[in-house]
Formats: structure tokens, C-alpha cells, sequence
């Protein structure tokens, strides 16, 4: 039985065997750099004081769930998306409604802000991604400038632009994510590599190269090359499907959170899990995460209703806080750190920030 | 129809082979250096980082809306 591109004595057999070596021996390689853990580094940190974090806004609007939202790198705008297929852009400082326009697609579940500050993307049951160019107009009709750009066999899960308004980055519920050029609809690379949905990605800081980090209910995280579609790193620890990938800071690590109701840490030069985040008492997943200014603070948002925020040098939980009625499902901290904002099944958006003192 | 499946199954496990290799090849360095930089990092940057350490409140966009008065 002839099969193409076999070196000469490859059989089916001989690539399992070797593929149980190769899996082996990258365990043991893990294994020998793991000279110490990460708590044991930081016991000289000194410990965080007490968080006093309140809720300054709270934004009502949505009619139904909210599952996505983003920050403008204004530091005042956010936009939202929800289950009844609204997107709405409010001034956070204010919280007035700019704009909002009902998709042709319920259960929205992406949604992000372009680096101008002049478009979004949003997505979800639709398997697409359209971009709505914001108008300075309030009374100009968003939906009749919209673009359709990416186009999948399944929902959308995920979407983010690239450092420009020209490039998105997409995940799917078909197992795959794709970058595309905004302007011609064209895919410029496909990324291959878990084997069931797409749940969520992020995107390497700029200063760190073109990579990105997905996440999937295969319980897999991905890092991916965005330039050749090579999948050059894999951690496989969770129990369960992973909601929420958020690079650190640095972009040397990344956060995970899951169904199995811990958050992890990654770290991308040791190749390995370093850190969990995890309780006896958290037995509900946790839906999203996302880092503080200096990455020392972990804030997680979960489906018992609560957000806790863990020293993520420590691995200690400093605070949970309180207020949403229903599950968290987004949330994010603001571009310059100052405060975050956490969106709800409960149909609100919060925004709270530390108070000083 | 065996011949189709064998086939698909030795394209799959090349993959997997191909894949494990590459990972296999990635440099890495050991948890102790990578903690180290991670603890660094988040102390070079604590004075900045606001939800840690509080906005004073005349500073802060999200403070409570006074009202004001006008002429």
C-alpha cells in the first residue's frame, strides 16, 4: 500500500511509538526546569494591603445578558454586546449610550473596539464578524455601513483587531481561528491545532511579537504564530473547557480561566503551568480574566455571581467582590489600568476602580 | 474504503508527530529565572498600577459626580 511523504519505514505504528517518546520526553524536559514554584519566589514580595474596590458605574441599557464587552483605548468608552443581539457603545465617565444597533443574530458573544476608536466588530450565532464604522452623526444608521468580514462554518466566539483597523483576529466554535484584512474580507491565515470549539483568544502585547494565545473546550491552550500559523506551544493541564486566555502584562505568561473553576498562570519561556488559582470553597467556572497594570492582581469573574482577585505572585485570593445577579461573563481592566469593568447575565455592566487610603 | 481510512489515519499521526517534534525543539528556561522576571516585573510596575494602589480622588474620572453651579 503505497502513502505519500513517508520517510521509509514509517508505519502507523512506528509514528504512535514515537509520538509516546516525543510526549515523554517533552514531560521530563518540563519536569527539569521546575526547580522551584512560584509562591516560594515571591514570599519576600511584601503582601498586599486590603482592596477597597466600589462600583462607580453601572450601566443599564441591555435588555438581555451581556457576554462580551471591550474598552475604547480612550479610556472612557466601552462597547457591549448581549443575547438580544444588541450592541451598545457608552461613554463610561457619563454612562450615556453613544450608539447601539441590533444585529441580525442573536447571542452576540463577541464584540471588541478598533484601535481608532472610530469602529467595532461584533459577532456570535451569525458565524461572522462585521465591522460597524462608528459615526460622529448620532442619528446616521450604523447597520447601513456595515462590513461583513469573517465568515465561519460555526459562532463566533471571539474577535479582536490586530494593532491597526486593518487586520482581525477571530475565533470559532468550529474549532479553528482566522485572521482577516477588514477591508477586502480576505483570510489571510487560518490557524489549525484544537480539536473541538474555539472559546476565546488574545493577543500578544505589541512589544512582544506576533503571536497570540487561544483557548478551547478540547481544555487546551494554544499559542500561535500569526505569520505562519504555527502552533508553537500547547498547555493541556485544565480539567475542563478553558472561557478565558489574558496575556500578562509582559507577554512572557498568560492567564486561563476555566469550567473546572480555576484560573491558571502560563509562563511562556519555562514553557509550563506556574501558578493556580483555586479554592475549595469555588466550585463554579470562571468565565474571564484579566490582569491589573502590573500583572500583580488577577481578577476573575465567575458563574456564582462573584468576581475574585488573587495576588497573582502569592496565589492568594485578596478580595471577592460582589453586587452582579447572575453569572459574570466578561470582563475587562481599562487601558491605562485606572479601573475595570465586569459585564453581567444580569443585564448590567459595573465599573469599579480602588479607592485610595 | 480501508485503504481511504489508512491512509487518513497515517496523514493525522504524521501531524501529530511533526507537531510534537517542533514542541519538542522550543527553548526553555527554568521556572525558577522565568519566576524571578515575573515577580520584577509586577514590583517595577506596582507605583503605576492604579487598582492596586488607589486613585487619589481628585485625579480620578470615576469619582462620584459632584454637581456644579453656574453663573
Amino acid at each position: 500500500m503505497a502513502c505519500q511523504g513517508l520517510a521509509s519505514g514509517e508505519t502507523l505504528k512506528s509514528l504512535k511509538a514515537e509520538s509516546e517518546t516525543l510526549r515523554k520526553k517533552l514531560e521530563e524536559e518540563r519536569k527539569k526546569l521546575h526547580d522551584v514554584e512560584l509562591e516560594k519566589v515571591a514570599e519576600k514580595a511584601e503582601a498586599l494591603g486590603e482592596l477597597n474596590m466600589k462600583t462607580r458605574r453601572t450601566l443599564k441599557g441591555h435588555g438581555n445578558k451581556v457576554l462580551c464587552m471591550d474598552w475604547c483605548k480612550d479610556k472612557r468608552r466601552i462597547v457591549s454586546s448581549s443575547q438580544d443581539g444588541k450592541v451598545i457603545v457608552w461613554d463610561a465617565f457619563t454612562t450615556n449610550k453613544e450608539h447601539a444597533v441590533t444585529m441580525p443574530t442573536t447571542w452576540v458573544m463577541a464584540c471588541a473596539y478598533a484601535p481608532s476608536g472610530c469602529a467595532i466588530a461584533c459577532g456570535g450565532l451569525d458565524n461572522k464578524c462585521s465591522v460597524y464604522p462608528l459615526s460622529l452623526d448620532k442619528d446616521e444608521n450604523l447597520a447601513a455601513k456595515k462590513k461583513s468580514v469573517a465568515m465561519h462554518t460555526n459562532y463566533l466566539s471571539g474577535c479582536t483587531f490586530t494593532n491597526s483597523d486593518m487586520q482581525i483576529l477571530t475565533s470559532s466554535g468550529d474549532g479553528t481561528s482566522a485572521l482577516w484584512d477588514v477591508e477586502s474580507g480576505q483570510l489571510l491565515q487560518s490557524f489549525h491545532g484544537h480539536s473541538a470549539d474555539v472559546l476565546t483568544l488574545d493577543l500578544a502585547p505589541s512589544e512582544t511579537g506576533n503571536t497570540f494565545v487561544s483557548g478551547g473546550s478540547d481544555k487546551k491552550a494554544n499559542v500561535w504564530d500569526l505569520r505562519s500559523g504555527q502552533n508553537v506551544q500547547s498547555f493541556d493541564t485544565h480539567d475542563s473547557d478553558i472561557n478565558c486566555v489574558k496575556y500578562y502584562p509582559s507577554g512572557d505568561a498568560f492567564a486561563s480561566a476555566s469550567d473546572d473553576s480555576t484560573c491558571r498562570l502560563f509562563d511562556l519561556r519555562a514553557d509550563r503551568e506556574v501558578s493556580i488559582y483555586s479554592k475549595d470553597s469555588i466550585i463554579f467556572g470562571a468565565a474571564s480574566v484579566d490582569f491589573s497594570l502590573s500583572g500583580r492582581l488577577l481578577f476573575a469573574g465567575y458563574n456564582d455571581y462573584t468576581i475574585n482577585v488573587w495576588d497573582v505572585l502569592k496565589g492568594t485570593r485578596v478580595a471577592i467582590l460582589f453586587g452582579h445577579e447572575n453569572r459574570v461573563s466578561s470582563l475587562r481592566v481599562s487601558p491605562d489600568g485606572t479601573a475595570f469593568c465586569s459585564g453581567s447575565w444580569d443585564n448590567t455592566l459595573r465599573v469599579r476602580h480602588e479607592r485610595e487610603g | 474504503m480501508s485503504n481511504n481510512n489508512a491512509s487518513s489515519n497515517l496523514v493525522v499521526a504524521q501531524r501529530v508527530v511533526k507537531q510534537l517534534r517542533f514542541e519538542a525543539s522550543v527553548r526553555r528556561i527554568k521556572v525558577s529565572q522565568a519566576a524571578v522576571d515575573l515577580k520584577n516585573y509586577c514590583l517595577q510596575n506596582a507605583h503605576q498600577d492604579h487598582l492596586l494602589m488607589g486613585v487619589p480622588s481628585n485625579d480620578n474620572p470615576f469619582r462620584p459626580p459632584k454637581s456644579c453651579s453656574l453663573f
